[in-house]
């Protein structure tokens, strides 16, 4: 990994410079709630915050998109092509994105999603974790790659990962100094600082198996309080279900097909047509949800909007804990 | 390649099956596995998944639609000459080259039929690559018989032995049962599993509605088949068939697959490890 340093007199300047790249998008408190949005200076964004509401993946998966428009049946695809710059961002969201791109990048990858993380340059930042933060126990607590630059805060000035080709093209700029040993020492130093404070741990250890051999009566008590709202789902920085429908004018002659983020707590999402529900009950959907995040492989980076934003008041870990010792 | 753009295909024939089944030809040539789907659009309506029943040995191309939603019922006014949109083909499909030398056992309820037909066909273009070729074949009643002159057409042939059973009689049922007692009964398919001798050599090939799967996996195992040697394909909500939707998912735990991309052929092995993926 290259190294850099940064003076936060001369961020102003980085930024600058990232706006000529695109539309920068940084997160911004928003009605006490901190969102990634599109900013146009620096001081808009709010550069130490704990966790946005959505996840970044909305840039690259937008809640709703128009992916072909039609005319009879002639199709034609409606592909983005801006380029953009995500700044700010934490190392567990940046790891949620990695794993998405698994999903979206893998043959046959996902145009719509490729063309937009293509375009999109990453700058990442170190956080300010809270109680619910598990990032270390599920290992995305550090980005190691899905970045252009990474900002490490040092205080007075940020010791920058340089994670690309992109990236080390912006930290040619006379405004980028070669960062020295005491600046190394002193982020490794805070790095240890900032992981000590997330003090929530998860035992995933055969937590596959755990879900797949846990008892009715054990799922019941764990969904009792579950309203089957997908919050959960829409928060998730890896979740990846759409749903897809046309859309007609009025003359019915042209519309557009349009995806949506689905939700697999939803009631509708293992329907078929004839009316056969796979997954019609929340203990069968839970047992998928939890399946897709922790049981094959981790896929959750252990942000905590889950349990952040569940009106019901479910937490992510505790509900894991239980099945531990539940079953054990 | 976007993968998510359907292309063009023009309808060449509709052709009613039952009161409730299209055959809807269509102008493209796929190159598929017998087994595998293509995701059919209607611009405004929306898309859906619908196996192929046809075999890539004949033209054209061919899918037997119900009506059962918004998607079917659009397919089932088409007319010649009308478009579509389809992607695909998509799916693992059956492995035809793998079964070739062994017996085939075709195990079908209902509309099941549609994709083991294209398995049927393919075995029939290479015959004699496989050796005896049998069809268990369970229907509601002769009206709602699948490829009603094919079927009929095998009975007679040396080519194939079909076994039939129907839950309603009605006076065809009842002379084909007359005519044939020890291959044609009243009952659900499972019950014709009392007339074969299944040779653990063979290969099973399963499609029928999902709660079939169970019933028929058990006549299997209690007459101690090998698991590896049944395939099955499954229906589930495949949204975007190659894997990214999520909606077709199936398992729990540590096992998870995906019936669009993984599957949705799947092993009697595949059945016993995969939590739910026949009931």
């Amino acid at each position: 990994m290259r190294y850099a340093k940064l003076s936060k007199a001369d961020f102003p300047k980085l930024f600058e410079a990232l706006k000529g790249y695109g539309e920068v998008f940084a997160p911004v408190e928003e009605k006490g709630k901190v969102v990634f949005r599109k900013v146009e200076n620096l001081k808009e964004a709010k550069l130490e915050y704990t966790r946005t509401l959505l996840p970044p993946k909305k840039l690259f998966l937008p809640p709703e998109e128009e992916i072909l428009s039609f005319e009879g049946e002639t199709y034609t695809e409606k592909l983005d092509g801006k380029k953009a710059v995500l700044l700010g961002i934490h190392a567990c969201d940046i790891n949620g994105i990695l794993k998405l791109d698994k999903v979206f990048l893998d043959a046959p990858r996902d145009e719509y999603y490729a063309r937009r993380r293509e375009n999109t340059l990453i700058v990442g930042i170190t956080c300010v974790p809270d109680k619910y933060c598990f990032c270390t126990s599920v290992g995305s607590g550090y980005a190691s790659s899905g970045f252009d630059l990474f900002l490490h805060d040092l205080g007075k000035e940020y010791l920058v990962r340089i994670g690309s080709g992109e990236g080390y093209r912006l930290s040619r700029a006379e405004y980028f100094k070669e960062a020295g040993e005491a600046e190394m020492k002193l982020a490794a130093k805070l790095e240890e600082r900032r992981k000590g404070r997330i003090r929530r741990k998860i035992n995933l250890a055969g937590m596959g198996d755990l879900i797949e051999t846990e008892g009715k009566e054990g799922w019941e008590e764990l969904t009792r309080k579950c309203l089957a709202c997908g919050s959960c789902n829409l928060v998730c920085p890896t979740c990846q279900c759409y749903d897809v429908s046309d859309l007609l004018t009025l003359d019915i002659r042209k519309g557009s097909r349009v995806r949506r983020w689905d939700s697999c707590m939803l009631k509708r999402h293992a329907l078929v047509a004839g009316g056969l529900n796979f997954r019609p009950t929340v203990v069968e959907r839970t047992l998928n949800r939890l399946s897709c995040k922790v049981g094959e492989e981790v896929r959750c980076v252990g942000c905590g909007r889950c349990t952040v934003y569940c009106p019901a008041g479910i937490d992510f870990v505790e509900m894991l804990s239980a099945i531990r010792g539940v079953v054990k | 390649m976007n993968e998510l753009l359907p292309r063009q295909a023009k309808v060449l024939k509709v052709e009613e099956q039952t009161p409730i089944e299209k055959l809807i030809q269509l102008d493209v040539f796929l190159n598929h596995q017998p087994g595998q789907f293509i995701e059919v659009s209607v611009a405004g309506v929306g898309e859906a998944p619908i196996s192929i029943c046809s075999s890539p040995t004949r033209k054209p191309t061919e899918i037997c639609v119900r009506k059962v939603g918004r998607v079917t019922s659009a397919l089932h006014r088409l007319s010649p000459g009308d478009r579509v949109g389809i992607r695909g083909p998509y799916g693992n499909g059956f492995p035809m080259e793998k079964m070739k030398g062994h017996d085939l056992i075709l195990v079908s309820g209902g509309l099941g039929m549609a994709p083991l037909r294209g398995v049927l066909q393919y075995a029939l273009d290479h015959r004699k690559d496989y050796r005896e070729i049998l069809l268990l074949y369970g229907i509601r009643d002769y009206s709602l018989m699948l490829f009603k002159d094919e079927i009929m057409k095998l009975m007679d042939s040396q080519d194939c032995r079909v076994y039939l059973s129907y839950e309603k009689e009605d006076e065809v049922c009842k002379n084909l049962r007359k005519k044939c007692p020890e291959r044609v009964c009243e009952g659900v398919v499972t019950k014709l599993f009392g007339m074969v001798d299944l040779n653990p050599d063979a290969y099973a090939v399963v499609c029928g509605p999902p709660v079939m799967y169970r019933f028929v996996f058990k006549e299997f195992m209690d007459r101690d088949f090998p698991p590896e040697r049944i395939y099955m394909t499954m229906e589930r909500r495949m949204k975007c068939g190659i894997g990214k939707c999520r909606h077709c998912v199936v398992g729990a735990g540590t096992s998870m697959r995906y019936v669009c991309k993984d599957g949705p052929v799947f092993t009697g092995v595949d059945a016993l490890q995969i939590k739910g993926l026949i009931g």
